[in-house]
């Protein structure tokens, strides 16, 4: 017969499991962003804004690499038996916001320079990848503490994403909290 | 121009921002580490210094209370960047001496109304 998680470690893994779901997205989203305007500037021989196209993709993969990691379920965090959701949370938001910072603040960089080295056509993808990047960094804020007034400050979008996001983590819990019920 | 001395020890956001701070008009002094920092800040005499937290040697909480204890570099203001998002780390900032406090993303705008106001003036618009 297997032997059952106890309930705090099933908990545990599942709010791991929900916050690396919620954070890849929108880091797979950064990733390929960087990767598509990296091509499309190649295609139209736009050298000036290649190097800063590649930090952004450098910063995109730290990022993926560092929720997979943090975030692994059957990794060492997810079997760590003194884990503490709110411990690893904390270095979630920490961890993720230097490569989030280098990756707003190249694609702000570029968005006041394409006009001056014309790069313009890159304008929308460079503007979409800018959004992504808002959009992951108020995820993880969220992620931290759901239940405190910052999502007053959240746009619609991101109020959308972290509305879906609470009721991921509802949904995951919850039938774990009544199974665990006598 | 004012003149910023700026310490990070993470290479890209040094590039990104100071070349955010260039094209806004201010010169932009760099040093990686917070032993560096304090040493530039005393032989340079900055007009302000953002202070990473997170840095090697000396980290960005000893680096500005050194400063702070230091008469030649006591009345330079000093901002302090943080990863940290946390209230606490604020304050903590505060406390060893940070004239301001700013997270990671650097909201350019926003930085730029601290740096105003610590210097003193209006020249730098986001």
């Amino acid at each position: 017969m297997t032997e059952r998680a106890p309930d705090w470690e099933r908990q545990h893994r599942a709010g791991l499991a929900n916050m690396r779901q919620e954070l890849l997205a929108p880091v797979a989203a950064l990733v390929g962003y960087g990767e598509m305007l990296i091509e499309k500037a190649r295609g139209l021989e736009l050298e000036d804004i290649g190097p800063d196209l590649r930090r952004i993709l450098i910063s995109a993969k730290e990022l993926l690499e560092l929720v997979d990691r943090l975030l692994d379920v059957d990794g060492v965090t997810g079997r760590r038996s003194g884990a503490n959701l709110s411990e690893i949370q904390a270095k979630v938001r920490h961890d993720l916001r230097n490569p989030l910072n280098a990756i707003k603040g190249y694609a702000e960089l570029l968005l006041e320079e394409v006009d001056e080295i014309g790069a313009a056509s890159t304008r929308p993808d460079l503007e979409a990848l800018l959004s992504e990047a808002e959009s992951l960094l108020s995820r993880i804020d969220v992620i931290i503490d759901f239940s405190s007034s910052r999502d007053a400050a959240l746009g619609d979008r991101e109020r959308g994403a972290v509305t879906s996001m609470i009721a991921n983590l509802v949904r995951t819990v919850r039938p774990i909290e009544e199974s665990s019920t006598p | 121009m004012p003149r910023l001395l700026y310490v990070e020890d993470n290479e890209m956001n040094r590039d990104m921002l100071s070349r955010r701070l260039q094209r806004r008009g201010f010169e932009v002094l760099i040093a990686s580490d917070g032993e560096q920092g304090v040493a530039m800040a005393a032989a340079e005499k900055p007009d302000l210094i953002l202070m990473d937290m997170s840095l090697p040697v000396l980290n960005g909480w000893q680096a500005t209370r050194r400063l702070k204890a230091a008469p030649d570099t006591a009345g330079i203001p000093v901002v302090g960047l943080t990863a940290h998002a946390m209230a606490t780390d604020c304050d903590k900032g505060l406390e060893v001496g940070c004239d301001d406090f700013n997270t990671k993303p650097v909201e350019l705008g926003r930085l730029l109304e601290k740096i105003e106001r610590l210097l003193g003036t209006g020249a730098a618009s986001a």
